[in-house]
């Protein structure tokens, strides 16, 4: 396995070579070390083609040492010579670099044991890759629910720092790497120089045909064999990552799709609901009691990959408009929709208008929203109506403005205009008092042909009707009412505020 | 190179002082001491008179011949002046202490300010001066000699301080009389006159470098008006090592004065020439190749007055030439490269 073969650069990469520093020679940092070789001084013997020398001299040698050994080094064929600092100096700095020959030297430390790590490095650079792949593969593993976690594992077992990016080369997870060059994210897997030097190496991470973010390692100083070694760890880290995101991206996608069909089913919803329908609701979590207001949104322009894309982004900006909706990816949308225990007054839907508006306006220009917003409607089925009001008003907001737009239907309904003050308490406590001679009279009939009546537009024909009695048990009623209110219901400031009262009489259930 | 054996008796004269302080710089090999002061000294020992260069032959074989030298710092020398009668005084006292005349002086060390006591003592005590001597070049001990390499025993010495004291060391052997001298040297000031290597005339002959003195004195007479380092390595019969400007030296003091001097090629490119000194500059490697090493000396001059740059005036910046001249062939022989190899100055032998 000759790709295999660790260079100079490989062995200078070692964690137990952390400490020493390249004197000279940076020339010949890619030459393959096929042996390891301890010399003591002029001890030319030991040094054969293609060794990493380590110079394990007596006490009194000096810097000439190292020159001497360097050319020992040169004339045998000898690729890299590893000195003590102490013997470190500007000649063999020099000599280093004329004849190509990397020299380092070697913080404090058993040169014995480095002998011994340095060879197991040059003769078996398979078991490193093999080592380097399971410990990528456990770091990974460990920290497979987080992809965070996965990458600083992974940084920490290959000794260089480790990020997912999208495709476009953005971090996912931890940092994306100063100089990252053209055609890295291209095919896999992948090494190329970081434009700011040093290698940077890169596996797909793939859920389906084409890679959707990209492991990335580096940059960091790397020979062939280093680099094998990181490659062949990314591929299996990123192999696992692929399951990791695959499974959640199911979950994602299984649920969403569930959502839009039962969404649909509400939208064609004519008449109670049926028994599964509602527990349908139930088991995603929906409620449908209270009051729903729809809004519905669309990316015009955008195709449906990147409005798929965008389905976290568009939850993200509702909830940060303090939208709490429930939403659901459409075909060319997304409808969503707010709820409240009691019906919205003008005050509560001008809000939840004015946030769609805010919405629409954050996400552009990134994001071009035409919003729809539909008028509260009640229960399941309000669910259905109010978002079908919202996504018709969508294609209104939409109709021959190419930037972002928002359409509200019902704004102007009179009777959230007229809950905004006839349900305030004050009103409530007036509507009682007034109204409570025929709430606490014998004659329990007064209250509801008096509402009919002002309902049905003083006309006590239609009030009749409409009670199914006589039309002079309708006159005679509302007289009687008169009299023990002691309004005249010909007056009409007196007739208005006698039908505000009984609404809000009727719906506070008092 | 001329040979003293060709020539049997010749005078040496002031006339050959500024030919002899040449070759004796080139010959310290960075180290010796800067020889001008005792040139000076060996001018006024002579006062217009010269002193016989004789070969051994010209003497009784069993007549006694005494080593003369200076020992200790040459630097310090500079502060405490010698007289001269320094090493007169060590000579003449080493005689008393054997109880014997000698019938002539040679050298212990050819090169730095040492070529000159044979020269003063000669002069004082009109003795002739053999052109032997056991260095050839400067080295910094006692024992750093073929003398010693070939048996002969350095001691009993006599050394005399510029305090008018005379220390007496009786021992034989090189290397203990290397140690006691040099114990005694702080007490005497840091320099004094030797005498030593009380040999015979035969065992002289046998164990000591030849023509040293003469070679000094033509190497100082090639290399004047030498155009440029390699025109002088031509007239010295040695080779340029390199040519450039010094980038680096560093000094440390860590068992005895160590120091490595860097060369970068220049105006020319190529590989930094690395040079290794103690008190002489010992070793020259290029990419960790030896290109040149003791027992050869290595001289560093000015790159363009050609003038040798001493090991410790060499400096960052310095345009300098590197040359190695060859050794005399005696410190080729087994016994004596043990003594004055690399290995023996603690350097790998590459």
């Amino acid at each position: 396995m000759s790709e295999a073969t660790p260079t100079v650069r490989d062995l200078l990469a070692l964690p137990e070579l952390a400490g020493a520093r390249l004197l000279g020679g940076s020339g010949g940092l890619d030459a393959h070390v096929r042996a390891v070789a301890v010399a003591r001084r002029a001890d030319a013997a030991a040094i054969g083609p293609g060794a990493a020398v380590l110079l394990v001299p007596p006490e009194e040698a000096t810097s000439l040492d190292a020159d001497i050994a360097l050319r020992h080094c040169a004339e045998r064929g000898a690729t890299l010579l590893l000195v003590p600092a102490r013997l470190a100096a500007e000649s063999a700095a020099r000599i280093a670099d004329r004849l190509g020959i990397p020299a380092a030297a070697l913080s404090d430390g058993d040169p014995w044991a480095l002998a011994a790590r340095l060879d197991a490095a040059v003769r078996a650079p398979r078991l490193e890759r093999a080592d380097a792949a399971l410990a990528a593969a456990r770091a990974v593993r460990r920290a497979q629910v987080d992809p965070r976690g996965a990458v600083e594992a992974l940084g920490g077992v290959l000794r260089m720092p480790v990020a997912i990016l999208d495709a476009e080369g953005a971090a996912v997870a931890g940092a994306a790497p100063p100089g990252l060059p053209a055609g890295l994210l291209d095919a896999a897997p992948r090494t190329l120089p970081a434009t700011d030097g040093g290698l940077l190496v890169a596996a797909p991470i793939t859920l389906a045909t084409v890679p959707e973010a990209w492991l990335v390692a580096g940059p960091a100083e790397a020979g062939p064999a280093r680099t094998v070694a990181v490659a062949s760890a990314l591929e299996i880290a990123a192999a696992a990552l692929s399951g990791t995101f695959a499974r959640r991206r199911l979950a994602v996608e299984r649920d969403a799709r569930l959502r839009a069909v039962l969404l649909g089913d509400l939208l064609t919803l004519a008449g109670p609901p049926p028994p599964a329908l509602a527990e349908r609701v139930v088991a995603a979590g929906w409620r449908s009691a209270g009051w729903h207001i729809g809004v519905h949104l669309t990316a015009p322009g955008a195709d449906a990959t990147e409005l798929g894309a965008a389905t976290p982004r568009v939850e993200a900006l509702l909830a940060e408009h303090g939208l709490d909706a429930v939403t659901v990816a459409v075909g060319g949308g997304w409808s969503a929709w707010v709820s409240t225990d009691a019906e919205p007054d003008t005050t509560g839907y001008r809000a939840v208008v004015r946030a769609v508006r805010a919405l629409v306006q954050s996400a552009a220009p990134a994001l071009v929203l035409h919003a729809g917003i539909g008028a509260p409607h009640a229960g399941l089925r309000g669910i259905g109506r109010t978002v079908e009001e919202a996504r018709q008003a969508c294609l209104l907001a939409g109709a021959g403005r190419p930037g972002p737009a928002v359409e509200p239907v019902g704004e102007h309904d009179a009777r959230r205009l007229l809950l905004g003050s006839y349900g305030s308490p004050a009103f409530r406590a007036h509507a009682e008092s007034l109204l409570a001679p025929l709430v606490e009279g014998r004659d329990a009939g007064l209250l509801p042909t008096l509402e009919a009546y002002l309902e049905h537009e003083s006309s006590t024909a239609a009030t009749a009707a409409a009670l199914g009695v006589h039309r002079n048990t309708v006159l005679h009623r509302v007289r009687r009412a008169e009299q023990l209110l002691g309004v005249s219901l010909s007056q009409p400031d007196e007739r208005l505020t006698l039908q505000l009262a009984c609404r809000v009489f009727r719906e506070s259930g008092l | 190179m001329p040979s003293s054996r060709s020539s049997r008796s010749r005078e040496l004269t002031a006339a050959d002082l500024g030919a002899l302080e040449r070759g004796a710089r080139l010959l310290g090999s960075g180290g010796g001491g800067d020889p001008a002061l005792f040139a000076l000294l060996a001018r006024e020992a002579l006062g217009g008179r010269g002193v016989r260069l004789v070969d051994p032959a010209a003497l009784p074989a069993d007549g006694l011949v005494i080593a003369a030298a200076m020992l200790g710092s040459p630097a310090i020398t500079a502060e405490l002046l010698p007289q001269g009668e320094e090493f007169v005084r060590a000579f003449r006292g080493l005689e008393r202490y054997l109880g014997r005349r000698a019938v002539a002086v040679m050298g212990l060390e050819h090169a730095g300010v040492n070529a000159f006591p044979p020269i003063v003592v000669a002069a004082a005590l009109d003795l002739p001066l053999l052109d032997l001597d056991g260095m050839g070049r400067a080295y910094p001990r006692l024992d750093h000699t073929v003398l010693h390499a070939r048996g002969a025993p350095a001691g009993p010495v006599v050394h005399a301080g510029v305090t008018g004291e005379l220390v007496v060391i009786d021992v034989p052997d090189a290397v203990r009389a290397e140690a006691l001298a040099r114990a005694s040297l702080a007490a005497l000031g840091g320099w004094s006159g030797h005498a030593g290597y009380p040999v015979t005339v035969a065992e002289a002959a046998r164990c000591a470098l030849h023509g040293t003195l003469a070679r000094a004195l033509a190497l100082g007479t090639a290399a004047e008006g030498a155009r440029d380092p390699a025109d002088l390595a031509r007239r010295t019969g040695g080779r340029v090592l390199g040519r450039g400007r010094v980038i680096a030296v560093e000094r440390s003091d860590d068992r005895g004065p160590r120091g490595t001097v860097l060369v970068d090629p220049f105006p020319a490119r190529g590989a930094t020439l690395r040079i290794e000194l103690q008190t002489e500059y010992l070793l020259a490697t290029e990419d960790g190749r030896v290109v040149a090493a003791t027992p050869d000396p290595i001289v560093v001059v000015d790159g363009h007055t050609l003038v040798p740059i001493g090991c410790e005036e060499v400096r960052r910046g310095n345009d300098v030439a590197v040359l190695s001249l060859p050794a005399d062939p005696a410190w080729r022989e087994p016994a004596a490269l043990a003594l004055a190899g690399p290995e023996a100055f603690g350097y790998p032998s590459g």
